[in-house]
């Protein structure tokens, strides 16, 4: 493998199923760092405000297979703050190089900093924040609550149990 | 009056030897196709030198080139979800690269350098598959690749796949 020219093993990356890719990047760097962006390659999407909400509201409308107790597409929704992880992988995804902070610099990222930082005036703490919930509200309805629980989104599956519980007690009281 | 293309060409591996080929399957590399076609009306009384492949790997080559010398050519940029398609390798050719990893290797550079786009295809597709479903021990033994993480970097990967897509 050592004699492929990189722009070959990229190739041979695009063809490894999207579920073998997290396994391809603990292998050494150089997987690490050609196999990333395929890896988080959904990641744009859920900062994109429109794009996100259609996703989850793909689910809402799913009769079959949307969980019993959601949260309203239309509501605001779960308010979680933003994962240092997840601020890293954005930075890595968006710009590509080290994440602020992760060298010894003096200023580490947050999701404040993150557009001053990136140059990417588009990605305040707001977007950060709602793409992140929006991921995590996602996965937790596509998965369901027992599959996903050591996922990170265990906050918002948490805020989603309360929900339901709610949704349950609103329809027995009303009975 | 004109005799037309010549119907075989010869071509000569890195290691001066002549290997005479059908001129359509010949044309399968699209370097190969493009270099004849620029010399369209020129006599070619001389073997095409194909500098960075050796008699071996040409004559495995040749064998795709032969077996699919029938096949319509595919466009240059035809690739939409080629991630789903990664099993997706025909019987003839799952066969023909039963091959040492060194040969595939060479057979994907090969590919590469003459331009046939369906057999790096292939190529790619195969080393894919020998990495699918594997830990990340496995791919390192497979292709002899060493770990060179730190436990903290290699903590810090598997902390960021947590988000990676489900499927």
């Amino acid at each position: 493998m050592d004699d492929l020219p990189t722009e070959l093993v990229v190739q041979i990356i695009s063809y490894v199923p999207k579920t073998s890719l997290p396994q391809l990047r603990l292998v050494s760097r150089l997987f690490n760092n050609l196999s990333i962006v395929y890896v988080f390659s959904h990641i744009p999407q859920w900062l994109d405000y429109e794009a996100s909400h259609r996703l989850v509201l793909t689910i809402a409308h799913d009769a079959y297979n949307r969980p019993a107790a959601m949260w309203s597409p239309w509501a605001t929704a779960p308010d979680e703050p933003c994962d240092n992880i997840f601020l890293g992988i954005v930075w890595k995804v968006l710009v590509g190089t080290n994440v602020p902070g992760s060298n010894r610099e003096v200023v580490a990222l947050t999701a404040w900093n993150f557009a001053a930082l990136s140059g990417r005036e588009d990605m305040d703490e707001k977007r950060l924040r709602t793409g992140q919930n929006r991921f995590w509200m996602h996965r937790s309805y596509a998965k369901g609550i027992e599959e996903v629980s050591t996922k990170p989104c265990i906050g918002v599956v948490k805020s989603v149990e309360m929900v339901g519980m709610l949704e349950v007690d609103c329809m027995d009281s009303g009975s | 009056m004109s005799e037309g293309p010549a119907q075989t060409i010869v071509l000569q591996s890195n290691d001066n030897v002549a290997i005479t080929v059908e001129r359509k399957v010949a044309e399968r590399s699209m370097l190969i196709k493009n270099m004849l076609e620029d010399l369209a009306g020129s006599e070619l009384d001389s073997a095409i030198p194909i500098p960075n492949v050796n008699e071996s790997v040409l004559k495995k080559v040749i064998e795709w080139c032969e077996h699919h010398k029938n096949d319509p050519q595919t466009a240059a940029d035809d690739d939409s979800d080629s991630r789903k398609k990664t099993t997706d390798i025909e019987e003839w050719d799952q066969k023909f690269m039963q091959v040492d990893q060194e040969m595939l290797f060479e057979i994907i550079l090969a590919s590469n350098y003459l331009d046939i786009k369906p057999l790096l295809d292939v190529g790619c597709k195969t080393v894919a598959n020998m990495i699918k479903g594997k830990s990340p021990e496995e791919i390192r033994k497979t292709f002899n690749i060493t770990n060179d993480f730190t436990p903290e970097e290699e903590e810090q990967i598997r902390r960021e796949n947590e988000w990676a897509e489900d499927r």
